[in-house]
């Protein structure tokens, strides 16, 4: 070679060598970019992804420009990774850095801050979460992250296939999240933006080693979420109850869950006494913002084989006892729903404990997931004279039950001396105030609340939800409760769940109950002296009111008062108050649940798949055969040879994949001079045709001899891309319908380097 | 890369040239055209040639025919048991009349050496040989001679398991450029040459077809040839291949890696072409590397024939696995 020669080589290899760091960047990014849509299913709305993008593209294309011009790829991908920190604190912490990119130590102690508020915003909203900026910030670090390990792996380690890793890390975010796989769209589409970095990476990776990846990925898109359902066929919809998903307060979520479209299966439980509300948290903290719970240690030699005794029962108040069940489905979290007033668990995990004053069950590490367990518990049944000679005096202790926020509205306290102001007891007060709520005056509603600003359960609120006389049950619970306390009468918010809807299993006959998220309920407790918490149920439309604190005019027919009716129908009378809720249980709607999004979704997520799945290779070979022969007419003559000899190998006719061209010619003519006719029976044997093979032979020889002189002489020959079109078109026709078929539908050479 | 004309010959010249050579040794070797290109091969290529096989099948008949077609100096040595080293090289003898020492040339000092039953010889002796075969020179008493060009030793052997035979040392091996046998002639070969021989040696009709100026360029000639990057890479991949197989303890030497290379540079230019194809490598591998080799086990027990058979199956399988690199040269 002479030097000029050389200049001209070196600076040809130096341009594809641009090329395909270019491409496989842009491989990478698209396949980050497309991989993020999987987020879409824990972020409400799309505009975090545009930050997203926007690191990733600077990160890769700062790493891109460091491999074009430095040889050492590790520098290259350093560069990536410092611009990329660089744009990260321009956007999140720039007055705290030099020159608004430079990261200083302030930069991370902000860093810091965001990740920590990132963190407790998830934990505090319920998902789909806004995505906010400290979320944002998460995001875009993980962008940063993704971005450099995927350069790593493509540039440094020089394994595009391993690229898959984090793509399949961010795919299963949302697993994590919500604990199922589900998204098979954003799985299918990051496979197959994965295929593109390979297809782009090509000449360096083994396409085969990488199906495998490909396959695992789709088989875990398409197949998880088709088998976890069938354990629970009838169960809808994607999603865990966020109510106490988390450590945080309960009742924040408890409006969302109710709000959502289809509800998921929190619970089933089964018990000798028929339908229960079930208790998962008690909030004994009224501020200005919410109810609480009241912060306290969890003792955890509180274990849940034997629970405190019911606070103030005396022994006088007939009580029976009971075991019930507990099956937990979806529901996740660190508390457990029992019944009042629980007396011990068994067969629970460890790391469950009881809390003295609200018999609430919580955990710090254990999860309610999948728990199944058995709580024995008594029901107290006082009589309405012991209820009404219960001493006012308030017990020690008790002061932070009857505690309001300053800002409490006068017109909260005014309507409690209105409604209930006469009553003789304390009890009376107390079913005066319930019976204000249900008496048809206030309309159940999921959406006013919202619609006018006065979502929530905090003092502010009460004013409006009592004027507006329209809410849900936050409000009806912890306008009561609030009510109570201005009379005196210690109080709490209880969120729970209502009892549910019944089943019969029509072999065993056996009867038991499903709770779902619309099952998600809040009630007040109020307290009575020697006989204890007593649960009212102040939200019109809804549940049952407990037998002993029914007014006259409450339907009698709630299981309380009817037990040995063991069909209950858990519907008061005024459940035909407009704009009922949808969880409440109702006797006329089928058992089994509209089937949903989510239940039909994994089937036809299934269908939609396969034959798009099944084209895979195919379609990768079109796109390389297309790439191939675009190839050869810009004069890539070698390419040109591999495909005639992919696309015989596709074809069934051996070729010897490590052999010189001219090996293989020569097994690619004795195909093609022998089988022709043994392989088209349909022929005449009259008329074997050898003028369409010799020509073919030609042609071969034509494509073989320029082939040769390109590659191995100094006088390269080009090739016509016709020529190489019209070989492969008489190979094909060489061969028998289904060799065809096979090498258009399963070609083998798809995935070959 | 222009043409590579300047000092190479024209093609038919070139051509007629090895046809005539090839022609006038297949009068007394009958039926062995392979046997005869592969020799030519070497000579073309400037290497040294290994003729092995059993007694009595042609072997001394090639070498020689080899070296009479060409019209220059040529040398013969019968290894004996009792050949010394100076008896190859030379000699240094005082000189009554100018009461000096003064150096008489030893055989290796010609175009073509014959070595006859190299083997025969004690492995000091052989070694005498070493220097001569990898630098075309030779040293003695501290004065090194250089050799004629082209020097090209054609050495016959028998199989080792042949009584009276030593082994040729490993570092003499790797200097021959290739191994080639004769094999049995078939029948009607076998026949012909029962009349041809019943009047006179063939050899006595033979006549130099070229002279060593021409030898020269035909040598020039195949050192023209193109190689290019894959060649050259999938050369070196088969020797890195057998370097890395369990079957063999000693794999290819980078001087063989030259050899293949320079063999298939020769065998290009004989089949008319001016650029080596993977196939002249392909072709040429077992023929240049089996004799280099040490197969893995027994190589101490096993007879050369077979061990020779089975390096030549692992080079095979070697040359059969390793991809040929088929890239454009430029875009």
């Amino acid at each position: 070679m002479t030097t000029t020669e050389e200049s001209r080589a070196r600076s040809v290899r130096d341009h594809e060598q641009r090329v395909r760091t270019w491409s496989l960047s842009g491989a990478l990014a698209l396949a980050l970019g497309v991989a993020a849509s999987s987020l879409g299913e824990v972020l409400t709305e799309g505009a975090w992804w545009f930050p997203y993008v926007g690191i990733v593209l600077v990160v890769l294309a700062a790493a891109a420009v460091g491999h074009t011009l430095i040889s050492r790829a590790w520098i290259g991908s350093l560069i990536g990774a410092a611009v990329g920190l660089a744009t990260l604190t321009l956007f999140f912490a720039a007055t705290t850095a030099l020159v608004g990119i430079v990261p200083t130590f302030t930069t991370f102690a902000r860093f810091a801050t965001l990740i920590a508020q990132g963190q407790s915003s998830m934990e505090a909203q319920r998902f789909p979460a806004d995505a906010d900026m400290s979320i944002v910030f998460l995001i875009c670090l993980g962008a940063l992250a993704l971005s450099i390990a995927m350069d790593v792996i493509a540039f440094v380690l020089r394994k595009p296939a391993f690229t898959a890793l984090p793509l399949l890390i961010l795919l299963a975010v949302p697993a994590f999240v919500r604990s199922e796989l589900h998204d098979a769209l954003s799985f299918a589409v990051t496979a197959l933006a994965y295929v593109g970095i390979l297809l782009v990476a090509g000449e360096r990776t083994t396409m085969r080693a990488a199906w495998p990846v490909v396959a695992s990925a789709l088989v875990l898109a398409l197949v998880v979420p088709v088998v976890l359902p069938s354990v629970e066929p009838a169960e809808p919809s994607p999603g865990t109850p966020g109510i106490i998903a988390t450590g945080v307060n309960p009742i924040l979520n408890l409006s969302n869950d109710l709000r959502r479209d289809s509800p998921l299966l929190a619970l089933t439980y089964t018990s000798e006494r028929g339908d229960e509300y079930l208790r998962v948290a008690a909030l004994d903290e009224f501020t200005d913002e919410t109810w609480s719970p009241s912060e306290r240690e969890i003792d955890d030699s509180n274990t849940v084989e034997e629970f405190a005794p019911s606070p103030g029962l005396s022994a006088e108040v007939p009580r029976t006892e009971s075991v019930m069940q507990i099956q937990i489905q979806r529901l996740r979290g660190k508390l457990l729903p029992v019944p009042y007033a629980t007396t011990s668990i068994a067969d629970v995990g460890r790391g469950w404990a009881w809390e003295p004053e609200g018999l609430t069950v919580s955990t710090s590490f254990a999860n309610s997931k999948g728990q199944s367990y058995e709580a024995s518990y008594i029901t107290a049944a006082p009589t309405i004279e012991q209820l009404e000679a219960a001493p006012t005096e308030l017990p020690a202790g008790f002061e932070k039950y009857v505690a309001l926020p300053e800002s409490l509205p006068a017109v909260v306290a005014e309507t409690a001396q209105q409604v209930a102001g006469d009553e003789a007891t304390r009890f009376d007060q107390a079913l005066a105030l319930q019976s204000f709520f249900r008496n048809g005056d206030f309309v159940y509603s999921e959406e006013s609340p919202v619609a006018d600003d006065y979502d929530g359960s905090g003092a502010e609120v009460l004013a409006a939800f009592l004027s507006a006389k329209s809410g849900y049950c936050v409000h009806f619970a912890s306008a009561m409760a609030a009510m109570a306390r201005t009379l005196d009468i210690p109080s709490r918010v209880v969120v729970g769940f209502t009892p549910g809807q019944r089943k019969v299993d029509s072999e065993t006959d056996e009867v038991s109950f499903a709770v779902t998220t619309d099952n998600l309920h809040s009630w007040p407790e109020l307290y009575f002296p020697t006989v204890g918490w007593v649960r009212f149920e102040p939200t019109t439309s809804v549940g049952s009111t407990p037998r002993f604190a029914q007014s006259v005019n409450d339907d009698p027919s709630t299981p309380d008062v009817d037990e040995s009716k063991p069909e209950p129908t858990a519907s008061p009378s005024s459940s035909a108050t407009p704009g009922a809720r949808p969880d409440l249980p109702r006797d006329d709607v089928p058992e089994t649940p509209v089937p949903g999004y989510g239940e039909v979704s994994p089937w036809w997520w299934l269908l939609l798949a396969i034959p798009f799945l099944v084209a895979i290779p195919a379609l990768v070979r079109v796109i390389r055969r297309a790439l191939r022969l675009a190839a050869v007419a810009r004069g890539d003559v070698a390419l040109s040879w591999r495909e005639i000899c992919d696309s015989a190998a596709d074809l069934g006719i051996a070729v010897s994949r490590t052999g010189t061209p001219r090996q293989q010619y020569e097994q690619l003519a004795a195909q093609l001079g022998v089988a022709p006719v043994a392989a088209n029976s349909a022929r005449p044997p009259s008329a074997p045709s050898p003028e369409s093979s010799t020509g073919l032979s030609s042609t071969l020889a034509l494509v073989l001899a320029a082939v040769e002189a390109s590659a191995f002489s100094p006088r390269p020959q080009p090739v016509r891309r016709a020529a190489v079109s019209s070989v492969i078109t008489s190979l094909r026709s060489s061969v028998g319908w289904r060799a065809r078929m096979m090498a258009a539908l399963a070609p083998r050479t798809a995935f070959d380097r | 890369m222009d043409a590579p004309t300047s000092g190479s010959l024209p093609d038919d010249v070139f051509h007629d040239r090895c046809d005539a050579i090839v022609r006038s040794i297949s009068t007394v070797i009958d039926g062995k055209t392979e046997a005869v290109r592969l020799a030519l091969t070497v000579l073309l290529a400037e290497g040294h040639l290994l003729i092995e096989d059993v007694p009595g099948v042609g072997k001394t008949m090639l070498a020689r025919a080899l070296a009479r077609t060409v019209d220059s100096t040529v040398s013969r040595v019968q290894f004996t048991p009792d050949l010394l080293p100076a008896d190859i090289t030379g000699v240094s003898v005082y000189n009554q009349n100018t009461r000096e020492f003064e150096f008489k040339k030893g055989p290796v000092f010609a175009n073509i050496l014959i070595g006859d039953e190299i083997n025969r010889a004690s492995p000091k002796t052989q070694s005498a040989l070493l220097e001569c075969m990898a630098e075309s020179s030779v040293t003695v008493d501290g004065t090194t001679y250089e050799l004629q060009s082209p020097f090209i030793v054609v050495a016959t052997q028998n199989p080792i398991e042949m009584e009276g035979t030593y082994p040729l040392p490993e570092a003499q091996r790797d200097r021959f450029m290739a191994r080639i046998s004769m094999g049995y002639p078939d029948a009607a070969a076998e026949l012909e040459m029962l009349r041809s021989r019943e009047l006179s040696s063939p050899l006595d009709a033979l006549t130099a077809v070229v002279s060593v100026e021409q030898l020269r360029e035909l040598i020039a000639t195949v050192r023209r040839v193109f190689v290019s990057t894959a060649v050259e890479e999938y050369a070196v991949a088969i020797a890195q291949a057998t370097r890395r197989d369990p079957e063999v303890r000693l794999g290819a030497s980078p001087r063989a890696t030259l050899h293949l290379v320079r063999a298939a540079k020769a065998r290009a230019a004989i089949d008319g072409r001016d650029f080596v194809l993977p196939d002249d490598i392909d072709a040429l591998a077992v023929t240049v590397l089996a004799h280099r080799m040490i197969p893995a086990r027994h190589a101490a027990q096993s007879s050369t024939v077979l061990t020779g058979h089975s390096i030549a199956a692992v080079i095979e399988r070697i040359v059969a696995e390793t991809p040929v690199p088929v890239n454009s040269v430029a875009s």
